[in-house]
C-alpha cells in the first residue's frame, strides 16, 4: 500500500488563543468555575515560565 | 470487546451514588489532568478516568453499562442478545469496537446522529500526539511514520476503529515543545463537516553532547589548563559537522565561546546559536615529566586565585576577638 507524504505545517498561535484552549479543557474536564480556571490559568502560565527558566539554565550549566 | 471496569478505574463501588462518582473524578481528574500533572502516564489515566465518568455521570448510560454484566477488565465479553435494541434502537456491530466507541455511538444516537435524518456539517474530531524526534532530525528536518488507531463514524452514525498510517514530513527548525500540524488529518467530519486536524508536539531524545534550549544548543568543551591558559585552535563538532574554534588566552572555566547560527534552524529564516562552555580539566594520572612540570610551574608561578578570600580571613580573626 502506497502511504501518501503528509507535510506537517507550523503553527502560530497567539499566548492568548492557547491559553483560551486550555481554559476551555480546564472547564469541561475539571467542571471549574470561571474563577477558578482564572486562578488555575495563571498558576499554570507561572509554572510553565518556571520550567522554561530551569530547562534554559540547565543548558547554559556545564555537566557535573 | 474488551471489558473495561468503570466503577473500579474511579475507585468506586458500583452502588456509588452520583455525587460519589463526581467526588471521585474530581479527585482524580485534579491528579491526573494532563495540563496540570506532570506525572508519568498522567495523560493516559486522565483519558481512562474521563472515559469512565463520562459513561458513569450519565443515568442513561451507566443503566446501559451495569446491563452488560460485571467482568474483569479487560476480559472480552459480548453484550447480551438485546442490548442494541433496548439502548440504541438497533445496529451495533460489535466487531472491532471498544467500549468507549459504543457509549459514544448510543449517545450520537439519542442526540439524533444520522439515523434520524440530522444532516448538519459535523467537524472531525482534533487528534493530538507526542512526536519523539532525534536532535539530528530537527536539525536536517525528517520523515516520521505515524501509526495510529482512531475511531470513525461511519454514513450510519456507528463508531468503528479504524487504523490510519501517515508518512509525515517533519520541516527543519523544529524543537522541545513545539506544535506542528496535519491538516485534514484528524477525525473525519460528518454530513460536509471539515475533518479534524492532527497536531503533533515535538519532544526531543536528549543528546550525548548537545543541551538544547529554544533553538540555541550547549555543548561543554573540555580544555587542558595550558590550553586554556595559553590559547588554542581546536576542533569542535556540530550539527553541521567540525569546525575550527579559537580559544583566547586567559579562558576561565564556565565562559561561553558561541558559535553563531550553529544552532538549530528557526522555523522561517535565521538559526540559533552553538555556544561551547569551558571546562578545564586535568589529567587524573600524571607522567614523571608531567609532574616536574606542573611542579616547577607552581615554584615559578605567583597567580593566586584565592586572593579575593584574604580579606574575609582578617575580618572573620578581628570579629573572633
Amino acid at each position: 500500500m502506497r502511504i501518501e507524504v503528509t507535510e506537517a505545517v507550523w503553527i502560530e498561535e497567539s499566548e492568548s488563543l492557547v491559553a483560551a484552549r486550555i481554559a476551555s479543557r480546564l472547564q469541561e474536564d475539571l467542571e471549574l468555575d470561571a474563577h477558578a480556571v482564572a486562578v488555575a490559568l495563571a498558576l499554570i502560565e507561572r509554572i510553565r515560565r518556571l520550567e522554561a527558566e530551569l530547562r534554559d539554565l540547565k543548558a547554559r550549566s556545564p555537566s557535573p | 470487546m474488551k471489558y473495561k471496569d468503570y466503577y473500579s478505574t474511579l475507585g468506586v463501588e458500583r452502588t456509588a451514588s452520583a455525587d460519589d462518582i463526581k467526588n471521585a473524578y474530581r479527585k482524580l481528574a485534579r491528579k491526573f489532568h494532563p495540563d496540570v500533572s506532570k506525572e508519568a502516564g498522567a495523560e493516559e489515566k486522565f483519558k481512562e478516568v474521563s472515559e469512565a465518568y463520562k459513561t458513569l455521570k450519565d443515568p442513561e448510560k451507566r443503566k446501559a453499562y451495569d446491563q452488560l454484566g460485571s467482568h474483569r477488565s479487560g476480559e472480552e465479553f459480548r453484550p447480551p442478545p438485546d442490548w442494541g435494541q433496548q439502548f440504541s434502537q438497533g445496529g451495533f456491530s460489535f466487531e472491532d469496537l471498544d467500549l468507549s466507541d459504543l457509549f459514544e455511538s448510543l449517545a450520537t444516537g439519542r442526540r439524533g446522529g444520522a439515523r434520524s435524518g440530522q444532516r448538519a456539517g459535523l467537524a472531525g474530531q482534533d487528534y493530538e500526539v507526542t512526536a519523539h524526534i532525534t536532535l539530528e532530525d530537527a536539525y536536517n528536518g525528517s520523515m516520521l511514520d505515524l501509526n495510529l488507531t482512531a475511531p470513525e463514524y461511519d454514513a450510519e452514525g456507528r463508531v468503528q476503529r479504524v487504523p490510519k498510517s501517515f508518512k509525515v514530513r517533519i520541516p527543519k527548525g523544529a524543537t522541545e515543545g513545539q506544535r506542528l500540524r496535519l491538516p485534514g488529518k484528524g477525525g473525519k467530519g460528518m454530513h460536509g463537516g471539515r475533518d479534524g486536524d492532527l497536531y503533533l508536539n515535538i519532544a526531543l531524545h536528549p543528546h550525548p553532547l548537545y543541551r538544547v534550549s529554544g533553538h540555541d544548543l550547549y555543548l561543554d568543551l573540555p580544555l587542558t589548563p595550558w590550553e586554556a591558559a595559553l590559547g588554542a585552535t581546536i576542533e569542535v563538532p556540530t550539527l553541521a559537522g567540525p569546525v575550527a574554534l579559537k580559544i583566547p588566552a586567559g579562558t576561565r572555566a564556565g565562559q561561553k565561546l558561541r558559535l553563531g547560527d550553529r544552532g538549530l534552524p528557526k522555523p522561517h529564516s535565521g538559526a540559533g546559536d552553538l555556544f561551547a562552555v569551558a571546562q578545564i580539566t586535568v589529567p587524573s594520572v600524571l607522567t614523571d615529566r608531567e609532574r616536574a612540570l606542573f611542579k616547577e610551574l607552581s615554584e615559578a608561578s605567583s597567580f593566586n586565585p584565592r586572593g579575593h578570600f584574604a580579606g574575609q580571613f582578617d575580618g572573620e580573626k578581628s570579629h573572633a576577638h
